[in-house]
């Protein structure tokens, strides 16, 4: 790289050129002191609104609650998203130096890049264009071609859409002065958790919300792999709260909602492959508490 | 190969873009099954020994010119097989898919095939084999013209291979990705048959720039060198689809027992074994009409012999099975790719 302001070694040899050096210096902190005085200024006349990000309305706070609630009625507890399988074919080739925990956060991060290159285009796609569900939801359903993981985001999608019948429509939406309107009601959970949290209309299109419709997803998903990871006595609840409230975590589904929110559904597929295989044999171990 | 091999298509494709190949089976009265159409342009090649007078399939062998593909290569083979008519597609050697220099774009390979009514399609490739650095996309699309009693019939494997272990390559590629979509044909008032509803989607991508993850591609595929992805469909295949589901059904269970030691309801095959020992991982699903079974190894030659018992339905002692579905409806030399 060329620069003009680059010093050569041999400049700095000569005594007048390090007193030059160190004027300039001076100046660069005194023009820097200019320039945060005169942002302050600014800031004080007119607030930039695109560097706050904008407030988060009581609605849609009492939505995430709701949503991100473990007590939702949608039986999440009953899926491992394939932990279960992944211990028991790890246990099969013992190695002394991983612990439970490293083996734990290990899944975590090939179970997030997955959700987020098979799953996450599709909950993208049904919020943007909730009118498209019947289709995504069909296309969803073509594109999860192992049955273990079919069987459990039906299982859940359906769930949710009850949850939305039995709870939300007549409790949730007059709250709101949301219109009670009839719609297609899909069968897989990404495109149903797309569909739903749009048609509260509590929510509008922007992707300030589409980023936390699609963080909420991903971070229940990491709720509900840790909970299978209690129950499989491989950490303790502490552990798992460690866990859920570490910057890394953060920092993962952060990531994950980004490269996943980004694809579109004719670019989505299976990024770890040795997932498909593992989730696939579930349906093969000897006992087995989750149901996927 | 048999010297007799018809080539004539590639002086007749002068004005066929680079890459592009069409293949056109045709069922001729009363049981002729001819080449109606072949051509093909390089980098591609497409190689037919002339069928015997009493053969069930027609096979054609999908070749590059120097066994491999470099960057920017651009391969786009459609294939048309006409009612009663059987194709089969192989390969000579796996496929290598060379490094990409920065200026070429990524290596692809497109196929789109049309399985007519009646019409079988089988689709035995060896594996691909991704050098350190390559980038490559293989699209393939199947069109079933007939879903509803099921005699557009299909059997496809799609397989890849982590390079050239010798070299040290271990998943050292840059980018691949291969798609692998079944669609419905529906026809128009016009009687123009054309694409319609997507049945099954099945898709790998191996990404470095995801290794950001803080785990390396390597290190993600877990040990295994190998990955096989098989989806069948149709009449033609029910034998083929019920021995392999019975076999999954069979298979034995993972968990605390020690299951090759410990005593359990039955006897383990030679057969299952076998590919115990040489790491064989597998999972089979029913979905939408399909059967689709997932592979993999921490050795190839151990893959391709458990995939060849699969296809051709071994017994316990992994003798194939005499009334096998793929040679009782193809003839013999289908499985050349996977010996």
């Amino acid at each position: 790289m060329h620069n003009d302001l680059t010093v050569h070694p041999s400049d700095n040899q000569t005594p007048s050129s390090a007193g030059t050096e160190e004027a300039i210096r001076d100046e660069i902190r005194q023009l820097e002191t200019q320039l945060a005085a005169a942002k302050a200024k600014l800031e004080n006349i007119s607030p930039s609104p695109d560097i706050s990000p904008p407030p988060l309305p009581p609605e849609t706070l009492h939505l995430w609650l709701l949503l991100a609630d473990s007590a939702l009625p949608i039986g999440s507890f009953a899926f491992s998203s394939s932990l279960e399988s992944f211990i028991l074919h790890r246990s099969q080739t013992p190695s002394p130096q991983t612990t439970p925990r490293a083996s734990l956060t290990r899944f975590l991060r090939l179970s997030l890049l997955s959700v987020s290159t098979t799953t996450i285009p599709f909950v993208a796609a049904a919020f943007r264009d909730p009118t498209a569900a019947a289709l995504l939801d069909d296309t969803l359903d073509a594109s999860t071609t192992c049955q273990v993981a079919r069987r459990a985001s039906i299982s859940q999608g359906r769930a949710l859409c009850s949850v939305w019948d039995k709870s939300f429509a007549t409790s949730l939406l007059p709250a709101n002065n949301t219109p009670t309107v009839t719609f297609y009601k899909p069968d897989h959970f990404a495109v149903s958790w797309g569909v739903i949290t749009r048609r509260t209309g509590i929510l509008p299109d922007t992707p300030y919300a589409l980023h936390q419709v699609l963080f909420v997803f991903l971070f229940n998903h990491v709720k509900a792999v840790l909970s299978a990871a209690v129950r499989l006595s491989l950490i303790g609840p502490y552990v798992a709260q460690q866990i859920l409230a570490a910057p890394d975590t953060r920092a993962m589904v952060q990531a994950a909602v980004e490269r996943g929110g980004k694809m579109a559904v004719e670019e989505a597929g299976q990024s770890v492959p040795a997932l498909d295989l593992w989730q696939g044999r579930h349906e093969k171990l000897y006992t087995r508490i989750f149901n996927s | 190969m048999n010297d007799t091999a018809t080539t004539a298509g590639d002086a007749a494709a002068t004005s066929i873009p680079a890459g592009d190949g069409l293949i056109h089976v045709r069922l001729l009265p009363p049981e002729q099954l001819t080449l109606y159409q072949l051509n093909f342009k390089y980098p591609l090649k497409l190689i037919s020994p002339a069928p015997g007078q009493r053969a069930k399939s027609l096979t054609v062998f999908v070749l590059s010119y120097g066994g491999g593909l470099v960057g920017g290569d651009q391969v786009n083979l459609r294939v048309e097989v006409e009612e009663g008519a059987k194709l089969c597609l192989q390969t000579q050697g796996t496929t290598k898919i060379f490094k990409q220099t920065p200026e070429s774009p990524p290596t692809a390979q497109r196929l789109t095939a049309r399985i007519h009514a009646g019409a079988s399609l089988l689709l035995l490739p060896d594996p691909i084999q991704p050098f350190a650095d390559s980038n490559y996309l293989q699209h393939q699309i199947f069109e079933l013209a007939d879903t509803t009693t099921d005699t557009s019939s299909l059997v496809l494997l799609d397989w890849v291979t982590e390079g050239r272990a010798a070299r040290n390559e271990h998943w050292s590629l840059t980018r691949f990705e291969s798609r692998n979509e079944v669609f419905a044909t529906t026809t128009t008032s016009t009687s123009n048959t054309q694409r319609g509803r997507l049945l099954l989607r099945d898709t790998m991508i191996l990404d470095t720039a995801t290794d950001d993850i803080g785990e390396t591609l390597r290190a993600r595929q877990d040990g295994q060198t190998i990955f096989a992805t098989i989806i069948i469909r149709g009449r033609v295949f029910a034998q083929l689809i019920a021995y392999i589901t019975a076999r999954y059904t069979n298979e034995p269970r993972i968990g605390q027992k020690r299951w090759d030691t410990d005593d359990d309801s039955r006897r383990h095959s030679a057969v299952e074994v076998a590919a115990r020992r040489s790491g064989v991982l597998w999972a089979a699903s029913s979905v939408r009409g399909f059967l689709l079974v997932k592979v993999s190894g921490v050795e190839v030659e151990g893959v391709k012999v458990f995939v060849r018992g699969l296809l051709s339905e071994v017994d316990g002692e992994g003798v194939p099975a005499a009334d096998g579905c793929i040679t009782a409806a193809f003839g013999e030399g289908m499985f050349r790719c996977l010996e």
